[in-house]
């Protein structure tokens, strides 16, 4: 049995690149080894990764924040169904009105 | 739900703001997915919310409000990838911006969120694999060549 062939170190490296090569693509893709080549070969130094925190950091107070937005959120959530309410009761009284006077018929 | 937004508000954050790349915008995620969470959320055993679980929900929240806003802004003449939208207000703004900005805008929005989860918040491949909805082959090759752009795009600038 033939063994298994992967592509060299380099071809690994310009598949990161470019991503130009489909047959090293379908080969990673089930492949382990490779995988573990491309992780090592990918890898960010720290700084990068302590910048790239610093940018996305999330503000202080975020926690406090969501809190407040959340509670407001619902509170408008509440009063826009209140308001609903308040439009649909005069049909739905009028509908029970109805229902009660057709069951009088019978 | 104090508990989950103490737990999970800072990481649900920072993957939108990887994403929809508008601290106004993720701050409106992060609380959509909270409410979310509230009212939908599976309870672990020790009744906290799972970490992919909500973060899947987060990114997901992030998307529709990308598209949402490109349809406001485009309309029917909406461009297919929002990465070029980000892109080029990247690069219009990289000396306000910084490079890694600049790095960052020449990733795609998924490419973003992989960086996040991966390298900022320490997920697990697999629980990547379960927050973004992808294949973990998947998550591994578009992890990695994310990592190979951000480096080269950080090195044309050194």
């Amino acid at each position: 049995m033939r063994p298994l062939r992967h592509p060299s170190r380099r071809a690994l490296g310009d598949w990161l690149s470019t991503g130009a090569s489909t047959r090293v693509a379908r080969h990673v893709a089930h492949c382990d080894t490779c995988l573990g080549v491309l992780e090592t070969l990918s890898l960010l130094d720290e700084t990068t990764v302590a910048e790239i925190g610093q940018a996305l950091a999330a503000p202080s107070g975020i926690e406090d924040r969501t809190a407040q937005g959340v509670v407001r959120r619902l509170r408008d959530e509440d009063a826009l169904l209140t308001f609903f309410d308040l439009f649909t009761t005069g049909w739905s009284t009028t509908k029970v009105i109805l229902d009660l006077e057709e069951g009088s018929d019978d | 739900m104090r508990a989950a937004i103490e737990q999970h508000a800072a990481a649900v954050y920072r993957l939108a703001l990887s994403i929809v790349r508008d601290p106004a915008l993720a701050d409106d995620v992060v609380q959509e997915t909270m409410i979310k969470a509230w009212r939908f959320a599976p309870r672990q055993s020790d009744g906290t919310v799972p970490r992919a679980w909500i973060l899947r929900v987060a990114r997901n929240a992030a998307i529709s409000m990308v598209r949402s806003r490109r349809d406001d802004l485009y309309g029917d003449d909406a461009p297919e990838q929002i990465s070029a939208l980000t892109v080029a207000r990247a690069v219009e703004g990289r000396a306000a911006l910084g490079d890694l900005q600049v790095a960052l805008g020449r990733l795609d929005a998924d490419a973003r969120a992989l960086i996040v989860l991966r390298e900022i918040d320490g997920l697990t491949y697999d629980e990547i694999a379960a927050a973004m909805d992808l294949p973990l082959p998947t998550v591994k090759t578009r992890l990695f060549r994310a990592r190979q752009v951000l480096k080269r795009a950080l090195e044309e600038w050194q």
